[in-house]
């Protein structure tokens, strides 16, 4: 579960700055592709590709599916992008986790039957101090167990209690994450910015990691715990069956043995009505105060030496190994309930779940789009307002079928353009091939210091179709002859006139036309003039 | 015929067709240009579900020589009934001859079976030029439908609209631009009208694609939730030594409080548009305003991060353990009087301590100093200006067509186009507001909002409407 748990982190927050659509694509995907998934079959999945899923059956395809189980999707979907190739940590902090509460665990063996080979050391020369063994086993542990207990109980219930809370905040120094912060800021920076990164999605992706965060240390170090006191009883027990120990007790404080009697007795209660000879009686503990300056073994008799180690067992085991054994399992239970809890409630988990749950809806293109050529730039074409060379004499073109007045357009051409109008043709719009053939062969035998100027709709595109025409014309008309094309504007809102195309149409016009290449060709604004040239109406 | 319908956008050059297929397809990488002939190769556009083809558009090169091809066809007519064939073999002849590479790639998928959606320009006049394209079409044999998209003032409209009626089924006028989710959801559905076959996969389709749309609807109200949680919670600080003036450093520290307070909702801006499939929107928007009085904090700031509270607390501890230990020594007659005791003086210590500790240097280096802090903002107003800052962009993304190229023109106060909430509605974002205030990082709380902020987004997608006037550019006045 820590290994998905982990993973989740992680992908959450790569998938953080990918975009939506993608993320969800390959997510429906990949799950469609597990085994048991609708599109069948197992192995790795080919993210660069659609599938064709559910082929046939899409039209009664639900636009959601909440499955029964959702834990299990979003551990199918994890061992999905592990299957995919996602590098993802958490199948090893997964097994490191594991492998520090083993070494935890074998560490605490190890302390624990140290430090009980230290508190049980006897040479013969001074017997084992009782109060000793149990300050180290019995208080030191209780003293810890209580810290533990404020540090675990939520800060909501110590502020019930005065100071709890400023106790808690100051425990909160020492703990792990605190020393690791610490030892980060010591590390050079270049290492710290790549420990920061790797350690981000743990630390921050999934705020609910806290509380896995700290039932994950608090089993690791109840491990430890126990360990330790296991150690120490299997050290102790070991002294006392291998070994003789002689137990007394001694102490600055000088407590009457009524009152150790009575301390005793209360520590005993747990045990002491089915297991009385691990209660130590008064005779035994009057017979067992020793001073360092005496000679210890003449003072105790020799049949008291062994009478406080059952004692000091039955507390290690109540007051030592078993509050951890129950903190290690309530840790445990702990621990688990927050990582299914982390996995299903965490920030973020349920738009993961969303998109797990919803169909993939795509409209976009699937490729990108190919450039269209560039213009040809052909010869010049081109030319301002003014014509390099000035036909006195012109044959006009109506091209596609633009509604003219015919007289009054030639009248204004030959004013503003001062030159003789020979006569009108039509071509193009809804004239045949045939037709605009006719046409090219009538022009061709005009006089040859005459031109043609084509009088075209400017708001159309300058069409192939025209650029043929264009084409054809100059090939029957000859090299020599002016080809004047004059896009026009529409007519303004009162309608009734031609208006002059705005520059940057007249540009396109210019740019497309010098795709031909032909030098006596001249694109030419429409004059800017009051006089209505259009038919009543307007129109084309 | 195939079972998946495919429908081939075609008509005359620069007439709007890549704005329509944009649009339909929700994708802003369509080439859209004032050059005749941007589209040169006929480009598919297909609706994809979980990987599985629903429908596709096919954008296609606009007709360049349409009277030479009709006189190609007429020429090897061999009958009404036989048309199609003609079409064919008229593609199959000239595909690699370079002669009509645009009628060749556009009449490809109408052959494969695609119906036709042909496309003019309603905003300039009708004209003759236009017969032999809707003739070929006709000849084809396939379902046509007539879209008039006006791309400028629809003077022109009624013209239109009678000569396509000659040629055409289904006559619709849509505005590539300015038509909203619910316009396009409408045209998915007249498609349907084309082929009885066709209907129950578009019915389909547009289910998904309704379903689809308000999963992102919820997707923007979470990033917006959680923009406004960071928002409310965002802090900076800066250490100075004991003695520095913080004054000096007030100006410096509110700049990057404000930076900040931009970046986090010019990120969340960036992922509402990638969320709705626009990835080019230049974005024109004021900056966020911020009256904030008691934006400053100072404090005393100690060394290893350990402030005032934590000295204090490590005094009271060792204080009530020196106490404790009195107390045994006293056999527990005290009561744990030494204890308490202790930690009352411990505590004192710590307090006083703290001062001292801030001016001590080791080593030349100082132990403590001021901490001087800007934010969070405790501005009742903010959280409400945030919100409707980010509605007002929703809205305006959400019904933004992808064919739409201007500037994207956040305005300051959006209560001129948006309807304000209704009270009840108003005052429960309150109660969330002020609880995201206490709890920012409280995941059940930043849910709540969002829940808050999806009911409102549907209802402005849905309401749509609006005024058209904040795509500068090319957006012309809806006529559909």
């Amino acid at each position: 579960m820590l290994g998905y748990l982990v993973d989740l982190a992680v992908q959450m927050e790569r998938d953080a700055d990918r975009p939506e659509a993608e993320v969800h694509r390959r997510d429906r995907l990949l799950l469609a592709r597990q085994p048991g998934g609708e599109g069948g079959g197992a192995g790795k999945a080919d993210l660069s590709t659609d599938g064709e899923l559910r082929r046939g059956r899409l039209e009664a395809c639900p636009t959601r599916v909440v499955p029964r189980d959702r834990r299990a999707t979003l551990q199918g979907w994890i061992e999905a992008l592990r299957a995919a190739g996602e590098a993802l940590p958490g199948v090893g902090v997964s097994a490191a986790y594991r492998l520090l509460v083993a070494a935890l665990m074998g560490t605490g063996l190890v302390v624990g039957w140290s430090v009980a080979a230290v508190v049980f050391r006897y040479d013969g020369s001074r017997p084992v101090n009782v109060v000793e063994v149990l300050a180290v086993f019995v208080v030191a542990q209780l003293a810890l167990l209580m810290l533990l207990g404020i540090v675990l109980t939520p800060s909501r219930w110590l502020r019930l209690l005065p100071g709890a809370l400023t106790v808690q905040e100051a425990l909160a120094w020492f703990s792990p994450g605190q020393a690791l912060r610490l030892l980060q800021r010591r590390l050079p920076p270049g290492v710290r910015e790549l420990v920061a990164r790797t350690g981000r999605p743990l630390a921050s992706g999934l705020p609910g990691l806290g509380t896995v965060r700290k039932w994950a240390g608090t089993f690791a170090a109840q491990g430890f715990a126990v360990a330790f006191n296991v150690g120490a009883l299997a050290g102790c027990l070991y002294l006392v069956t291998f070994s003789d120990l002689a137990f007394a007790w001694s102490t600055t404080l000088e407590p009457s043995v009524e009152r150790v009697h009575r301390w005793t007795g209360w520590a005993a209660t747990l045990w002491g009505w089915w297991l009385p000879e691990a209660v130590p009686s008064p005779e035994l503990i009057r017979e067992t105060l020793f001073y360092r300056r005496d000679a210890v073994p003449l003072a105790i008799a020799a049949g008291r030496w062994g009478g406080w180690w059952p004692f000091l067992v039955a507390c290690m085991i109540t007051y030592g190994a078993l509050p951890r054994v129950v903190l290690l399992a309530v840790a445990g239970w702990r621990f688990r309930v927050a990582m299914r809890r982390a996995l299903l409630e965490a920030p973020g988990v349920a738009l993961v779940l969303d998109r797990l749950e919803s169909v993939w809806v795509a409209t976009q293109a699937t490729g990108t789009e190919t450039e269209p050529e560039p213009v040809r730039e052909g010869g010049p074409a081109e030319q301002g307002e003014d014509m390099r060379v000035a036909p006195r004499r012109l044959t006009l073109v109506n091209w596609g079928g633009l509604a003219l007045e015919e007289a009054r357009v030639r009248e204004r051409i030959a004013a503003d353009w001062r030159c003789e109008v020979l006569g009108t043709e039509t071509a193009g719009g809804s004239a045949s091939i045939e037709a605009d053939a006719a046409v090219v062969t009538a022009l061709a035998q005009t006089p040859e210091d005459s031109g043609v100027a084509l009088l075209v709709k400017g708001w159309e595109p300058p069409l192939l179709e025209l650029l043929d025409f264009l084409r054809d014309l100059r090939r029957a008309a000859g090299n020599r002859r002016i080809l004047v094309v004059v896009p026009l504007g529409l007519a303004g809102e009162e309608g009734g006139s031609w208006q002059p195309l705005p520059a940057a149409e007249l540009e396109r016009w210019r740019r497309r036309l010098r795709s031909l290449g032909d030098p006596g060709l001249v694109v030419r604004s429409w004059p800017e003039r009051p006089a209505a040239l259009a038919a009543p109406g307007g129109g084309a | 015929m195939s079972d998946r319908p495919l429908f081939a956008v075609v008509g005359h050059p620069n007439k709007g067709k890549s704005s329509i297929v944009a649009t339909l397809a929700a994708d802003d990488s369509v080439r859209i240009g004032p050059e005749a002939g941007t589209t040169t190769q006929a480009r598919r556009y297909p609706m994809r579900v979980d990987g599985q083809e629903l429908y596709a558009l096919v954008d296609t090169p606009g007709f360049q020589r349409a009277r030479r091809v009709l006189h190609w066809l007429r020429q090897h007519e061999r009958g009404a009934h036989r048309r199609a064939e003609v079409v064919r073999q008229f593609v199959a002849s000239h595909r690699d001859t370079g002669e009509f590479p645009d009628e060749c790639e556009l009449l490809e998928p109408i052959l494969e079976g695609a119906g036709i959606l042909y496309v003019v320009d309603g905003s300039v006049p009708y004209g003759p030029e236009y017969e032999p394209e809707m003739e070929i079409l006709r000849w084809t044999g396939q379902p046509s439908l007539a879209l008039v998209n006006p791309i400028g003032p629809a003077d022109h409209l009624g013209e239109w609209q009678a000569a396509l009626g000659q040629f055409f089924q289904v006559v619709r006028v849509f505005n590539a631009v300015t038509a909203e989710f619910r316009k396009r959801i409408e045209l998915l559905r007249a498609f349907g009208e084309l082929q009885e076959e066709w209907r129950g996969v578009l019915e389909q389709a547009v289910r998904l694609l309704e379903a689809d749309r308000a999963r992102t609807r919820r997707l923007a109200s979470h990033t917006v939730a959680e923009t406004l949680a960071a928002m409310l919670a965002h802090r900076v600080e800066r250490k100075l030594p004991a003695r520095a003036n913080p004054a000096g450093h007030r100006a410096a520290l509110e700049a990057e409080f404000r930076s900040d307070l931009r970046r986090l909702e010019q990120r969340c801006r960036d992922r509402v548009e990638t969320l709705y499939s626009h990835r080019r929107i230049e974005r024109q928007e004021a900056g966020l305003p911020l009256v904030d009085e008691d934006l400053f904090a100072e404090r005393t700031w100690l060394v290893f991060g350990l402030g005032r509270r934590q000295i204090l607390a490590g005094g009271a501890l060792g204080g009530a353990a020196t106490g404790a230990w009195v107390d045994a020594h006293l056999g527990g007659a005290s009561l744990f009087a030494g204890a308490v005791l202790g930690a009352g003086i411990g505590a004192v210590v710590g307090w006083w301590t703290a001062d001292q500790l801030v001016r001590v240097r080791v080593m030349d280096v100082p132990l403590g100093g001021r901490l001087i802090t800007a934010g969070p903002t405790r501005n009742r107003n903010f959280p409400h200006v945030v919100f409707n800052r980010a509605r007002y962009h929703h809205w305006l993304v959400a019904r933004r067509t992808h064919a739409a190229q201007g500037v994207l023109a956040v305005r300051e106060d959006p209560r001129q186009v948006l309807p304000p909430l209704p009270g009840e509605e108003l005052s429960a974002l309150e109660k969330t507001f002020g609880r995201l205030r206490r709890h920012p990082e409280a995941t059940a709380v930043q849910e709540e909002l969002a829940d808050h902020l999806t009911a409102v987004f549907a209802r402005d997608d849905e309401a749509g409407g609006g005024e058209g006037g904040e795509h500068r550019g090319n957006a012309g006045p809806s006529t559909d």
